[in-house]
């Protein structure tokens, strides 16, 4: 049981971190971003490229400060900083365009769908299908072999966790909370939270609406390729075409804590993240079956999700 | 007089908040009843709960003796107990005459499937809508702007159009949700001469909400006045005027002018 | 639109060109929905047959087949379209027509029914399970329903493969005969289907299926149930409050819906001769949305045309090879930034002026100057 809780918890950090992307844009501009799981493979796979190949010009272990070898961190920033580009590319050429040019609001779903497509078909030409993995962090196992941990427990037995996973689940955590700050703290934060709350206030009070949406997909982008790139290591490889499914799971985060809402999207991963893994330990194959008819009755009672706004 | 509508002991609670508690009165045949009350006293959440958009937390609404809290909105509909919006809700990408016909859909005597195949009887009725949809428009001066976007007219014909669509319906009772909002004195003095028509001339029902005090005072047979949720008094116009509890609670909260 | 002949005797409004225009389009109406049906029968079942005729033989099954697959698709996305008639978008009908393939293969393999009847059994299990997923979900609004029925696909992909003493799991079914004939009275009805003609055949039955799909979607819009879900499109609320059982309309139109798709997919499983959990995924499913988008939504052939125009583009970029999906992507991203509410939002003025021009009418020109659209 401890294996499966600390199993949920970690893919639920990991999983929080896509849907605070997703929920983000969402709030910001009220677009639906069908490419974010794209968004995610591709961040992963830009990390692989840089842990794999270095930037060429650099030798190979120029980043190894006191034996530690630093690649990693490096790639996640660099793959960080592609995704915020392309985001805020995309939102200033393509979907300020269209947001402006078109009758319906809905819209911009045909676009982030197109978009979608845009980056699968990318990426498979670049990158293939084969699955692509980074060799672990760091080396070494928290492990109790014997004796389950606390005996007094039904279900309790042994875990183990590799301290790579440790360390990958910490950078979530410490990536949430960041966030999280941020948003609260921030004067950009501040800005975005007031543009998700009312648009046409914000924009009264001075909020450059422009700008600020544009650093909102930016930073959704962001969070999203940089979760690729955590969970690269984490979970033995990234394949190109698993963007679509990636994108589905966050989608079944958000409604489930509600869509535009930071604390939703945390709530609705750790949630999405523990049910999965107490289910696949319980049902196997039935376990996303069993989710999506959960959420459907949970949906059909509460429409607005767990956080959310009566449709927000 | 016979009683139609009865309002028993309604409140309705968000949270520890009580926007609306215990309240009661009965509406009569004929009659036009205004409930009013300074912002904040609970009078939309009340217009909600009488009409069944929102579910009392306790009590009940009663209509000819039959209990209509707790039903779906359009079962209260079919029953006869019709609300408005406020002008901002209407079918934006209809014609002014569209949405009429389909607010005749309580009229409806063919069923779904006749009207897809277009049955004698389906036929029928939507000749009949159309027809009573360019009364109804001739009624409310509608018929200039019949084949005009809903979206397209002005404030004044938007109101009209609510009071429309509540008419196709052919209620027993008419609940029109502060129908003189952001309207001039004059606007004012001309929607009150056509509530009334309403009565007088089709024998309707209404109960209204609202917070323009001189168009209540004209229009109203009996005022309820509501103050933090509460019913503070009821009676006639001239009898609300001289109440001082309500013309504290007025001159209490605000600098609004209760117009007498 | 305007069912109702409008009473000559009130007094006339101000109206610009267009509503003009478009209310002697209603007036006329009686006939025009006629010609066109015939105009499109005579397009499709003798027009393009007899062009795919001229064509050398080894390409014509390659034609009769990519024609037939535009008509199963358009079946789909009318179904899609007919969701957004009552304001939801609908990112799931994939997930209807790999039932629907699937429920026309196991009844046919594995009951030895005949697959002409599995065509309505797969529409009718498709409205119960449209009944029974849509009367929960249907009470989301907007993106909540969008990603809801985007979900729903991968579902069905699961449920076929985690059933697989009835769907034979990952690897399909693969053996389903093609369509026997049919005789009443020893009158041939509907000829069987060999090898060698199978694709045109199949040509004609779809085909057959998509104008009846329209004609029935154009019946609904034009009947009151279509102004009910226009209203309902609009503004629920105000609706319900005029008497309108709005759980009832919203199931009406999704379960229409969910046959048509259902219809689709056994038709796609006729044609394919085979089955499997990805003849249909999320990609489909995010497709005919485009295609309603594409054609636009305001108008009940807008999924046909939009898929004409992006299916007949995705095949020729078959030519690309592996850049297929790239260009396919570009495309469409450029396609949006052009027309962002669809090729039939594209001065509809013109396109009204052409049909009433060509189908012959009691008024022969509209001296209306067509607008020079910047789009």
């Amino acid at each position: 049981m401890e294996q499966v809780v600390v199993n949920g918890l970690f893919s639920g950090a990991q999983y929080s971190l896509i849907a605070l992307g997703l929920t983000l844009i969402f709030g910001l501009m009220n677009v639906l971003n069908f490419a974010h799981g794209q968004m995610y493979v591709l961040g992963g796979l830009v990390t692989y490229t840089i842990v794999t190949f270095g930037f060429g010009f650099i030798p190979p272990d120029a980043f190894t400060i006191f034996g530690i070898d630093f690649i990693f961190p490096i790639a996640l920033i660099c793959a960080g900083m592609v995704l915020a580009i392309l985001g805020a590319l995309f939102e200033k050429l393509l979907f300020r365009t269209v947001i402006r040019r078109s009758k319906r609001d809905e819209s911009t779903m045909l676009l982030a769908a197109a978009t979608a497509f845009l980056l699968d078909a990318s990426l498979l030409l670049i990158f293939g299908e084969k699955l692509h993995s980074v060799p672990d962090l760091v080396d070494g196992i928290i492990s109790t072999d014997l004796e389950p941990v606390f005996p007094a427990i039904p279900f309790s037995d042994s875990f183990n966790l590799p301290y790579y996973k440790l360390l990958l689940g910490v950078i979530a955590f410490v990536m949430i909370l960041l966030f999280v700050a941020g948003m609260r703290f921030t004067r950009p934060g501040r800005a975005m939270r007031a543009l998700a709350q009312d648009r046409m206030a914000a924009q009264l009070m001075g909020v450059n609406v422009g700008r600020y949406t544009m650093i909102g997909f930016a930073v959704g982008a962001m969070l999203a390729g940089m979760t690729g790139g955590l969970l690269l290591a984490a979970s033995g490889g990234i394949q190109a075409t698993e963007g679509g499914a990636k994108s589905i799971l966050a989608f079944e985060m958000i409604m489930l804590g509600g869509a535009g809402v930071t604390g939703g999207a945390i709530a609705g991963g750790f949630i999405l993240g523990m049910m999965q893994s107490v289910g696949h330990s319980f049902l196997g194959n039935f376990t996303d079956l069993v989710i999506f008819a959960a959420l459907v009755v949970f949906l059909s009672i509460r429409p607005q999700g767990l956080m959310g706004k009566p449709w927000g | 007089m016979e009683t139609i509508l009865e309002v028993n002991e309604v409140s309705r609670k968000f949270g520890g908040l009580v926007a609306v508690n215990g309240v009661s009165f009965t509406v009569k045949k004929g009659e036009i009843l205004s409930v009013i009350g300074p912002n904040g006293a609970g009078k939309s959440t009340l217009f909600k709960l009488i009409s069944s958009f929102m579910p009392t937390s306790s009590g009940n609404v009663t209509f000819r003796k039959e209990r209509i809290s707790g039903l779906a909105p359009h079962i209260v509909a079919r029953k006869g107990v019709v609300r408005t919006f406020q002008e901002t809700t209407i079918f934006r990408n209809m014609t002014v005459r569209e949405t009429v016909i389909v607010a005749h859909h309580l009229r409806s005597r063919a069923n779904l499937v006749g009207y897809y195949f277009g049955t004698h009887l389906a036929r029928k009725d939507e000749r009949e809508f159309g027809e009573s949809a360019d009364e109804i428009l001739a009624f409310l001066n509608l018929t200039a702007m019949a084949h005009e976007q809903a979206s397209n007219l002005p404030h004044g014909h938007l109101r009209a159009l609510g009071i429309a669509m509540g008419l196709a319906t052919n209620p027993v009772i008419l609940l029109l949700d502060e129908p003189f909002a952001g309207m001039n004195h004059e606007e004012t003095m001309r929607a009150v001469e056509m509530v009334r028509s309403l009565r007088d001339n089709r024998g309707l029902t209404v109960l209204l909400v609202e917070h323009d005090m001189p168009a209540v005072m004209k229009i109203s047979d009996r005022i309820v006045v509501l103050n933090f949720g509460q019913k503070i008094a009821e009676g006639t116009p001239q009898e609300i005027q001289q109440n001082p509890a309500v013309i504290e609670a007025y001159l209490g909260t605000a600098d609004e002018s209760i117009g007498i | 639109m305007e069912r109702f002949p409008s009473n000559p005797n009130l007094p006339s409004p101000q109206r610009g060109n267009l509503s003009n225009l478009s209310r002697f389009v209603q007036e006329s109406r009686p006939t025009w929905p006629w010609l066109g049906t015939v105009f499109a029968l005579i397009l499709l079942f003798f027009v393009i047959p007899d062009f795919i005729a001229s064509m050398r033989p080894e390409k014509q099954g390659l034609i009769y087949y990519q024609f037939t697959q535009i008509a199963l698709l358009s079946i789909a996305a009318a179904g899609v379209w007919l969701t957004f008639y009552i304001g939801r978008i609908n990112i799931g009908q994939g997930a209807l027509c790999l039932v629907g393939a699937y429920v026309s293969a196991i009844v046919q393999v594995k009951l030895d029914v005949s697959y002409w009847l599995t065509i309505p059994l797969a529409g009718i299990f498709c409205v119960l399970v449209g009944i029974v997923i849509g009367w929960p979900i249907l009470r989301l609004r907007g993106v909540y329903f969008a990603m809801i029925t985007l979900i729903l696909t991968e579902v069905a992909k699961l449920v076929v493969l985690n059933f697989p003493i009835v769907t034979n799991g990952a690897r399909g079914i693969t053996n389903i005969p093609l369509p026997e004939a049919v005789t009443l009275f020893g009158f041939t009805i509907l000829p069987e289907f060999t090898a060698d003609n199978n694709r045109m055949y199949f040509y004609f039955l779809s085909m057959f299926v998509m104008v009846l799909t329209f004609i029935a979607l154009f019946r609904l819009v034009h009947s009151r149930i279509g102004r009910l879900c226009k209203s309902l499109q609009q503004n629920e609320e105000l609706a319900s409050s005029l008497g309108v059982n709005l759980v009832l309309l919203r199931l009406i139109p999704f379960c229409i819906s969910c046959f048509m798709g259902g219809v689709a997919g056994a038709l796609a499983a006729g044609v394919q001769h085979n089955v499997g959990p990805s003849i249909f995924t999320v990609q489909d499913s995010v497709n005919y949305m485009l295609y309603c988008f594409m054609g636009g939504l305001g108008n009940l052939f807008g999924p046909l045309v939009g898929t004409v125009i992006l299916r007949m583009g995705w095949n020729y970029l078959t030519a690309a090879g592996d850049y297929q999906l790239l260009f396919y992507a570009i495309a469409l991203i450029i396609l949006m930034l052009i027309i962002p509410n669809g090729v039939m939002s594209l001065s509809p003025v013109r396109i009204y002026q052409r049909v009433v021009g060509w189908l012959g009418n009691r008024r022969p020109t509209l001296n209306t100057v067509p607008h020079n659209r910047k789009s």
